[in-house]
């Protein structure tokens, strides 16, 4: 079975984005997107919930275009465009097109499906609110967390609510030259 | 001018305490141990709120810490204290002051006079006050591989965003990380 690995930016507080959904906060560097195209080699497919879809893929289909797209943004977007793409929603509409499906009943019986069946890895990008569904049913195997240099105070958090506290091992941690810091962690199960 | 640092560790979602100041969350084994008596030894002065402080008040001067964390105990009891509280007439706990009425005033006094730094240990609601002022100088932020349900936000409240430089990061064998901070901006007022 393949894995579900969630990737993700956080504010050295605990926030995915600031009270808005602001991520002005979160300095993206070649090194860190080079790092995460480490990551993609991996993986075969992606998930995210509507808002994180809608960021990534106004984005992400067309970067690779851009005159002065960075080796890793071309990657990136590369990838991106090979990936199929499962959309965790109730209001985007059904599309079939880019290799892009909308889960949006019996979300986490379709997951398992869905992990039962990719052949590499599959990673969910920021996606706070779906993330955390699938956390508190232990369906995610590991996370990379990259801590951000700076402090919100308020925002979206990444995890809020939990029903039960979630342990989690330490594996590895890697430190990028603009301060950024990814923790690298599996889920222990018990 | 006297440093003004913080330490303290949350878990993962950024939370210093779960409910009723849960900490049973932290991994607090012997590498931990040894850098907490480490920093101890380095004579600093600790500062608290009135909540963090009730709490360690109620454990290391007792015999159980003093069995569980020997040094750490005797560092703690030892070293000169201040809790910031408007409602706490005495402080029982040994080489203890009390500061209260408008503490970002005394602590920018504080910082004026001679004497050792300052670390802050716990106390959210002065973590954000101080921080907000542009008061803390740099902050040590031990990160638990856990996620808690419900807490306390260790900068909660806190009116500004803050950009942070990364001085250092340093993993401990339980899986907690260690990451060094300073502040980007601090008031030009205060320096």
């Amino acid at each position: 079975m393949s894995k579900l690995i969630l990737v993700v930016h956080v504010s050295l507080d605990g926030f995915v984005a600031g009270q808005r959904g602001e991520l002005d906060g979160f300095e993206a560097g070649e090194e860190n997107l080079q790092f995460v195209c480490s990551l993609t080699e991996e993986a075969d497919t992606t998930l995210f919930g509507r808002i994180s879809y809608q960021l990534l893929n106004d984005n992400w289909p067309t970067a690779r275009n851009r005159p002065n797209a960075t080796k890793g943004e071309i990657a990136y977007s590369n990838w991106y465009n090979n990936a199929k793409k499962i959309v965790i929603s109730k209001t985007v509409a059904k599309e079939n097109s880019n290799n892009t499906t909308i889960v949006s009943e019996n979300i986490l019986e379709e997951i398992i499906k869905i992990k039962e069946r990719a052949e590499k890895n599959i990673l969910i990008f920021g996606s706070p609110t779906v993330s955390q569904l699938l956390m508190q049913h232990n369906l995610i195997d590991s996370y990379w967390i990259f801590v951000n240099p700076i402090m919100f105070g308020k925002g979206i958090p990444l995890f809020t609510d939990l029903s039960n506290k979630i342990k989690l091992k330490l594996v590895t941690t890697k430190q990028f030259s603009n301060g950024e810091v990814a923790l690298n962690y599996l889920t222990e199960r018990e | 001018m006297r440093k003004l640092n913080i330490f303290n560790f949350i878990t993962l979602n950024g939370y210093f305490e779960g409910p009723n100041h849960d900490i049973s969350w932290h991994r607090h084994g012997g590498a931990e141990n040894k850098y907490s008596d480490d920093s101890l030894k380095a004579e600093g002065v600790l500062l608290f709120g009135r909540k963090t402080y009730e709490m360690m008040y109620s454990f290391w001067p007792t015999p159980m810490a003093a069995e569980m964390y020997p040094e750490t105990a005797k560092g703690m009891n030892k070293s000169e204290k201040i809790v910031f509280s408007n409602s706490l007439k005495k402080a029982e706990w040994n080489n203890t002051k009390i500061l209260g009425g408008n503490i970002v005033e005394e602590m920018k006094r504080l910082k004026k006079t001679k004497g050792n730094d300052m670390t802050i240990l716990g106390s959210g609601s002065i973590v954000s006050l101080f921080t907000d002022a542009g008061l803390i100088d740099s902050y040590q932020i031990m990160i638990d591989p856990v996620a808690i349900g419900k807490g306390t936000p260790i900068f909660k409240n806190m009116k500004h965003q803050l950009d942070l430089k990364l001085t250092g990061t340093r993993t401990f064998k339980s899986g907690v990380v260690l990451l060094s901070y300073q502040p980007i901006k601090i008031d030009s007022d205060i320096k």
